[in-house]
């Protein structure tokens, strides 16, 4: 089962890639067309969201016990156009990694879960 | 992962002046002057009639904060859990340590009443020594026989 740290780092990830996706490919395009209602409104919603990324990402980098300048890059990445969504790549894939090593580490000593 | 968190190590000040302190030291020192300005140039584009400027000036603080946020535990990390070869440590840790504990014993209650018994009776003690002795005998393998 998917933990509650990773779950909700993803559901954050996707959200503001998402919303940067089309603040930058729609909503930036439109408004040097003129028309900077999309900009003003997707713009807004990725700032606000992406303080909740912020705190998200930073509790799972903590949980994975991510060095620095890792840590920093993940934070970053919710600033750039499908940034987050490589970083939830990473860190989905490096966390079942993870997860496996500890199981292995206790199986001769712990009965373990299936 | 909580799971496997280990029993924190007590803060050493000393940690405040590692390589990767000093770095966070430094970010923190430019970001927080860095977050201000940028909420001073949006508190001129509000004031300058866009809105969306006085969204950001609010914002900008909010990283300001964050950053102190984050860089606290930074400085404050125990650097030997950092990393893959923290957790690699941490994890080994764990593992020997619930190898050399056994499982905790129950007493007893059997060991607890007998000598309980031989306490008040010093026959009954002499007694089952003897019978102890007589069953070492017979079993010299055994570590103790009763």
């Amino acid at each position: 089962m998917e933990p509650a740290v990773l779950k909700r780092y993803r559901v954050m990830a996707y959200t503001t890639a998402v919303l940067l996706i089309v603040l930058v490919f729609v909503g930036v395009p439109l408004q040097v067309a003129g028309h900077p209602g999309v900009a003003t409104v997707v713009g807004t919603m990725h700032g606000f969201l992406y303080l909740i990324y912020l705190f998200v990402a930073f509790q799972l980098t903590r949980t994975m016990h991510i060095p620095l300048f890792r840590t920093v890059l993940v934070l970053i990445a919710g600033t750039v156009p499908f940034g987050a969504i490589i970083a939830e790549r990473r860190l989905t894939s490096e966390y079942s990694q993870q997860a496996r090593r500890a199981t292995k580490g206790n199986a001769g000593t712990a009965p373990q879960e299936a | 992962m909580s799971d496997r968190e280990p029993p924190r190590r007590p803060f050493d000040r000393r940690r405040w002046f590692t390589p990767r302190a000093l770095v966070a030291h430094a970010a923190l020192i430019v970001w927080v002057p860095g977050c201000a300005i940028a909420s001073w140039w949006q508190v001129g584009i509000g004031l300058s009639g866009d809105s969306l400027g006085w969204i950001y000036s609010v914002m900008w603080p909010c990283f300001a904060l964050f950053g102190t946020v984050f860089w606290w535990h930074f400085v404050h990390d125990d650097p030997d859990t950092i990393g893959r070869r923290g957790l690699r440590r941490l994890q080994r840790d764990a593992a020997l340590e619930s190898a050399g504990q056994p499982e905790p014993v129950e007493p007893d209650v059997r060991e607890i009443a007998l000598a309980r018994a031989e306490a008040e009776d010093p026959e009954l003690a002499d007694y089952n020594a003897y019978l102890a002795a007589l069953a070492r005998e017979a079993r010299p393998g055994s570590r103790r026989g009763r």
